[in-house]
């Protein structure tokens, strides 16, 4: 079987690798100093500038910590703290203020509505990465240890990895079998926007609940992500898994708007790790998913040789040629197991919304330039916002102005990141992969 | 009246085959300057990629151009040295460069006209050509005039961290202070405390100042002893400069040093004081900044209004814009309160 | 015929061939004053000699006051062009006079502006605002909509809205270079805030391809008019104002594209309203603060910074707009006639005053004359024809010869028209100047003249295409 195992399946081996951070700030001089700081540090730093864009990513993305400035543009950092906290307390998350003000209610506030730490912004920047890394290491020894999800009552990943050795172990020796499933739900995070994550969390614990009673087997439920769950059949062959998570499936359906997909494999004494199991499984429900949805595949060896991948395209817009040419080259050095990589050059915003850019089905990263004659990169952003509502488009600002105004605004239109000019080609295309990594899977 | 006749023709002639022969030679010229344009283009067209992928790759191999090709090479190393930050990278095209150019240049400073001289001395900026050093550093002896070539030699000597420049720029009497800014903020990182050491012993009062507003834009705290020692300077220009790039700055080891500031008999003096108790959120200077709230000058009310607001919150300036003993004080009080809320509203 | 009048033809005959040849001399001295120093310049590498001043965040932020008059066909584009300018830091103010077409729709349209509450500060009086606009797009984009008041109060509201320490002013049918405010820009960073007033080149963008406000191709236009008015400029740009500047004597920055420091504006109470000639009577006023509190600034011109405009295409609007411009000129004197031989204006009263007054506002007069001569000469025959023949030659020294000079000068050291075609094209139509296109001019400077003395006000109204060749 190991034969069959191309190197394109690696989703589960590099989620965890590195630490997410998520700032939540409008004060462009002290977001340029922490991402300055971390430069080279394992840790992204994800930056929203408003309540709204923090909020998102923090659905999004589930990050390892946060950092919250109260004084944000469009409502105040103490109400978005307030909801986001029993959240980020149940899954662990440390939330700390930073802010330039330190009066002692201020102060006294922060605390009460659940941060965890107060940081005044004068303080020496140094000290900030020991002090990240603590935060961020005791959650992972947390979360580590925790067997049972806090919030739907499904087991966690952990207590997969234990089920597993111990089921491997034991099936070897008695020759028996299992199946998983592998469910992921359908556009989850527009479901979240539209319904609130109020009701997001519902679907969550409903599948939990119907999935153990509605079958005779009581399988075993584990929430490995946010909608991401695993659900384990002993001694049931995959065409049995099959039937079962569609009842399972029929069940949610009569309650929620939302459908899943699902992958599903079998164990048996060939298989070598949980790894190997669950890729094979994830192979199943890109199928499915990449089908359309709502639907259940069971991985087939014979497909297997050839891999599907979902394309994702570079676009690169910027009027200097040597920036394009730049750019092309570092992303054509792009390996990856989960995406076909294009790239396509622009030589000015006009040339790129004249240009049929936009497949719904498919994954677009956009590198925009600032200052372009024709039509400025503001402009395309702003169109690329106001036209295509889709998860699949990643906006990164490339840009010479380092107008701390300019930047804030480019964030509050919906940029995702943004790059200074002049670049470090090696850290712009890092920098892409670990929002690809964040954001598109 | 024959004569002046003769004359005018005789003038009117001589115009006429003098602009048509100047004609003939700018078309001409105009002629050959577009084909050398033509193949400059064509020549960068075709490196320009070929050239990226051998920065990326082994330097040992030879540079993918065609020989001789001045303009072309230093335009495609310098927009390469424009858009890159990777420091490997910009060593890389250094390197290109002055394997490719610094022979040209050298006989461009020694041979060539006023604009090519200024046109290379700005791309050995670029490419901090410090083999060129010894070189620039005598042209710059014998420039006597303030011009675009002096200045550049200046900015290009100030890259290659050479310390000279401040005493060439002590000498001239017009020496500006964005001049020395230029000079500083140019200068090699580990050559700034040669610099700091050049100014605490024989810098002018211009040299001190400027050097105390690139530490303000640098906002490198590194350099903070230097600027909190000129707090105490007894030139009160130097002592403004100092608050200045401290508020840049952002920092200030003991928050004591501020102190005297506060009762200066100098408004702008109190000014930045009030500013940095804002930016830092001093917030044990409440009486200080409570009193000069009422302070004769507009400025220095303005601004405590806005460190008491940053500081203490809109309740404090609420509380003050009704029993301050001072009517201004007041004033500026609610003025802030509702300045403040357009400020978010504009956002 | 009489004795009497013999002589008085003798004298003016003289009187003409002495004032031509005197401009003509006086046009040439001056540009060679300067020619050394802008031929070398103009071989200086842009890119590099600009990039520190792109990217520095010291680079002293600007404010772009735009001021529109019924522009909608040109003043989407014209905003988009100066969005795209190559500057760390600026803000375009776009000021609708009151127009009665569709300017503000327009620019709401095209760049999202919704009405924000905004405080202005009062530093020069003007015509109540009605609102205040910002773009949802672009950070730095303010539109203001007001009450009409003719330009000097449309800029001057812009100037209380600016938030940055200089101003460049801009045309609303207008184009910038990418590069023009950088290049601006330079001299006033260098001399630490010591040039208060810099003007840059004014090129006509009719026959250029521009799309999307980017310049495609720079082409000579067909029409003969607008051929001529290119020539025109080359002339009045490259020959007058180049010598004057250099002894800081430069009287006019064009409103179509001009720089200033907002204090000393304000200082000396901004555009005055009512004249016609704001612009040139603004920095005359600037001169006149600097001679008086003795100041040690300077205002230049810097061939370098390009801005593209539209010329009148037709005989009627060109008429108009040169009526205005002699009217405003005569105004501008007329205000500052007391600086006229006065010691304490330095040179500038004592030489250049009195220079402009000579050769800008009576050159059409003595031109007038001269062509008088020349066609009463040969029809009535009360001259000597050699003579007739003499003013002809000076005549046309004086016309299409510097014409030609200004077109090959222009090669020299701008070369903007990129193909040798062209080069000859310009060439030999403004050898026809003396025939046709100057003694038309002269008849509408003269009007203008009289429209000044009779305080007649026609108010131009240009026919606008835009500059956009799209479609």
């Amino acid at each position: 079987m190991n034969s069959l195992l191309p190197q394109n399946l690696k989703k589960y081996d590099f989620l965890n690798h590195e630490k997410l951070i998520l700032l939540i700030d409008q004060d462009m001089d002290f977001a340029l100093k922490i991402k300055d700081l971390f430069h080279n540090f394992p840790y992204s730093i994800l930056l929203a500038t408003t309540a709204a864009k923090g909020l998102e990513l923090f659905q999004m993305t589930n990050p390892d910590m946060i950092m919250i400035d109260p004084a944000l543009p469009d409502k105040s950092g103490f109400i978005l703290l307030e909801e986001i906290s029993d959240i980020a307390r149940t899954r662990m998350i440390p939330i700390s203020v930073v802010s330039t003000k330190n009066s002692n209610d201020y102060i006294s506030r922060s605390y009460q509505l659940g941060a965890l730490d107060f940081i005044h912004k004068s303080i020496n920047l140094e000290t900030f990465i020991p002090f990240i890394e603590n935060r961020c290491s005791i959650k992972s020894s947390l979360s580590s240890k925790v067997l049972i999800d806090d919030l739907t009552g499904a087991y966690t990943r952990k207590h997969f990895y234990l089920t597993f050795s111990t089921l491997s172990t034991q099936y070897r020796i008695s020759n028996e079998s299992f199946s998983i499933g592998l469910i992921d739900f359908d556009s989850f995070k527009d479901f979240n926007t539209q319904n609130g994550s109020q009701k997001g969390d519902d679907v969550l614990t409903t599948f939990v609940e119907i999935s153990k009673m509605i079958t005779e087997v009581s399988p075993e439920v584990f929430r490995f992500n946010s909608d991401d769950f695993v659900v384990l059949f002993r001694h049931k062959s995959t065409e049995e898994t099959k039937e079962l998570i569609e009842q399972i499936a029929d069940a949610m359906h009569s309650q929620f708007s939302i459908t899943f997909s699902a992958g599903v494999t079998s164990w048996d004494t060939t298989t070598d790790g949980h790894k190997e199991l669950l890729q094979l499984a994830d192979y199943a429900l890109q199928r499915a998913k990449k089908a359309g949805g709502n639907q259940i595949h069971i991985f087939d060896p014979l497909s297997f040789s050839k891999p599907i991948l979902r394309n994702l395209t570079v676009h690169i817009i910027d009027d200097d040629e040597i920036v394009r040419a730049m750019l092309e080259r570092q992303f054509s050095t792009w390996q990856t197991d989960l995406f076909n990589i294009h790239i396509c050059n622009y030589e000015n915003g006009f040339v790129f919304t004249e240009s049929n850019w936009y497949t719904p089905q498919d994954y677009h990263v956009l590198l925009l330039d600032g200052v372009m004659p024709k039509m400025d990169g503001l402009e395309v952003l702003h169109k690329v916002k106001n036209n295509v509502h889709s998860q699949r488009v990643l906006v990164t600002m490339l840009t010479a102005r380092k107008n701390e105004q300019d930047i804030l605004h480019a964030l509050n239109s919906g940029a995702d990141d943004y790059m200074l000019k002049p670049f470090h080609p090696q850290e712009v295309l890092v920098r892409i992969q670990r929002l690809v990594n964040r954001l598109f899977i | 009246m024959n004569n002046p006749l003769v004359i005018f023709i005789s003038l009117f002639v001589t115009l006429a085959i003098f602009q048509l022969l100047l004609l003939l030679y700018l078309a001409n010229k105009k002629i050959k300057t577009n084909k050398k344009l033509a193949h400059e283009q064509a020549i960068y067209a075709e490196a320009m990629p070929a050239y990226i992928q051998y920065l990326n790759s082994d330097p040992n191999e030879p540079i993918p151009l065609p020989p001789d090709e001045y303009h072309v090479a230093e335009q495609l190393f310098s927009d390469c040295m424009a858009i890159i930050k990777d420091e490997k990278l910009q060593n890389n095209v250094r390197e290109s460069a002055s394997s490719y150019l610094s022979s040209h240049y050298e006989k461009v400073m020694k041979t060539g006209d006023w604009s090519s001289r200024v046109n290379a001395l700005y791309y050995m900026e670029d490419f901090r050509m410090t083999s060129l050093q010894p070189l620039l550093s005598n042209r710059l002896k014998e420039v006597h005039t303030n011009d675009e070539e002096s200045q550049q030699l200046i900015r290009t000597l100030a890259a290659m961290g050479d310390l000279s420049v401040l005493t060439y720029l002590e000498n001239e009497p017009e020496s500006t202070e964005s001049m020395y800014l230029t000079v500083f903020s140019r200068l090699p990182e580990d050559v700034v405390p040669k610099a700091i050491d050049y100014v605490n012993k024989d810098g002018s009062l211009k040299a001190t100042t400027s050097l105390l507003m690139y530490f303000g834009l640098a906002k490198n705290l590194a350099y903070l002893p230097f600027v909190e020692e000129k707090l105490h300077d007894e030139n009160s220009a130097l002592q403004i400069q100092a608050l200045k790039a401290i508020f840049r700055m952002n920092y200030i080891s003991d928050v004591n040093l501020l102190t005297p500031f506060f009762k200066s008999d100098n408004w702008i003096e109190r000014m930045f004081a009030v500013k940095i108790a804002g930016v830092l959120s001093l917030s044990q200077f409440e009486h200080i900044l409570v009193e000069l709230l009422g302070d004769r000058i507009w400025w220095v009310r303005y601004y405590t209004a806005d460190a008491l607001l940053v500081t203490f919150g809109e309740n404090k300036l609420k509380e003050l814009s009704k029993s301050h003993p001072d009517h201004f004080a007041r004033d500026m009080a609610s003025q802030w309160l509702t300045l403040g809320s357009q400020v978010n509203q504009n956002e | 015929m009489s004795n009497m009048s013999f002589w008085i033809f003798q004298f003016l005959t003289i009187l003409i061939i002495v004032y031509m040849s005197f401009t003509a001399l006086s046009y040439i001295l001056l540009f060679l004053l300067s020619f050394r120093k802008v031929s070398r310049e103009g071989k200086l590498d842009k890119k590099e000699t600009l990039e520190d001043l792109a990217i520095s965040e010291s680079t002293i932020p600007v404010s772009i006051i735009v001021p529109a008059f019924n522009e909608e066909v040109g003043v989407v584009d014209t905003v988009r062009s100066l969005l795209t300018l190559q500057y760390p830091q600026f803000e375009i103010i776009v000021v609708d006079d009151g127009s009665n077409d569709q300017t503000l729709p327009k620019l709401i349209e095209a760049y999202h502006l919704y009405v924000v509450d905004y405080a202005i500060r009062k530093h020069l009086d003007t015509q109540p605002i009605h609102g205040v606009y910002k773009s949802t797009i672009f950070p730095n984009l303010v539109v203001i909509s007001k009450e009409n008041g003719g330009k000097a109060d449309a800029l001057n509201s812009g100037i209380n809205i600016a938030n940055y320490p200089y101003f460049c002013a801009i045309d609303g049918d207008s184009m910038l270079e990418q590069d023009a405010l950088l290049k601006a820009m330079k001299p006033i960073h260098a001399s630490d805030g010591h040039i208060i007033g810099v003007g840059g080149s004014i090129r006509i963008a009719n026959g250029i391809k521009i799309s999307r406000s980017k310049i495609e191709v720079i082409e000579v236009p067909n029409k003969p008019l607008v051929i001529m008015q290119i020539i025109e400029y080359f002339r009045a740009f490259l020959i007058g104002r180049l010598g004057f500047s250099r002894f800081n004597q430069l009287l006019i920055v064009s409103g179509a594209f001009g720089v200033f420091r907002k204090d000393k504006v304000i200082h000396v109470g901004g555009y005055r309203q009512g004249t016609v000639g704001e612009d040139m009577e603004l920095v005359v006023r600037l001169h006149r603060m600097i001679r008086e509190e003795k100041l040690n600034d300077r205002i230049e011109y810097i061939p370098d910074p390009v801005c593209w405009t539209e010329a009148p295409s037709s005989f009627e609007v060109l008429r108009v707009q040169r009526i205005r411009w002699q009217r405003g000129l005569a105004e501008t004197m007329h205000l500052h006639r007391s600086m006229f031989f006065n010691p304490k204006y330095g040179s500038v009263g004592l030489v250049t005053m009195p220079y402009f007054f000579l050769v800008e506002l009576l050159g059409a007069v003595f031109e007038f004359l001269g062509y008088l001569l020349i066609i009463g000469g040969l029809l009535f025959n009360f001259l000597d024809p050699t003579i007739v023949f003499t003013i002809f030659l000076v005549t046309v020294i004086y016309g299409s010869f510097i014409s030609s000079l200004a077109v090959l000068l222009e090669e020299m050291t701008m070369h903007k028209y990129p193909k040798v075609s062209h080069l000859i094209k310009l060439f030999l139509w403004s050898l026809t100047d003396s025939f046709w296109y100057r003694p038309i001019l002269v008849i509408w400077r003269i009007e203008g003249l009289f429209a000044f003395l009779t305080k007649k006000s026609e108010w131009g109204k240009m026919d606008r295409k835009g500059l956009s060749s799209d479609k």
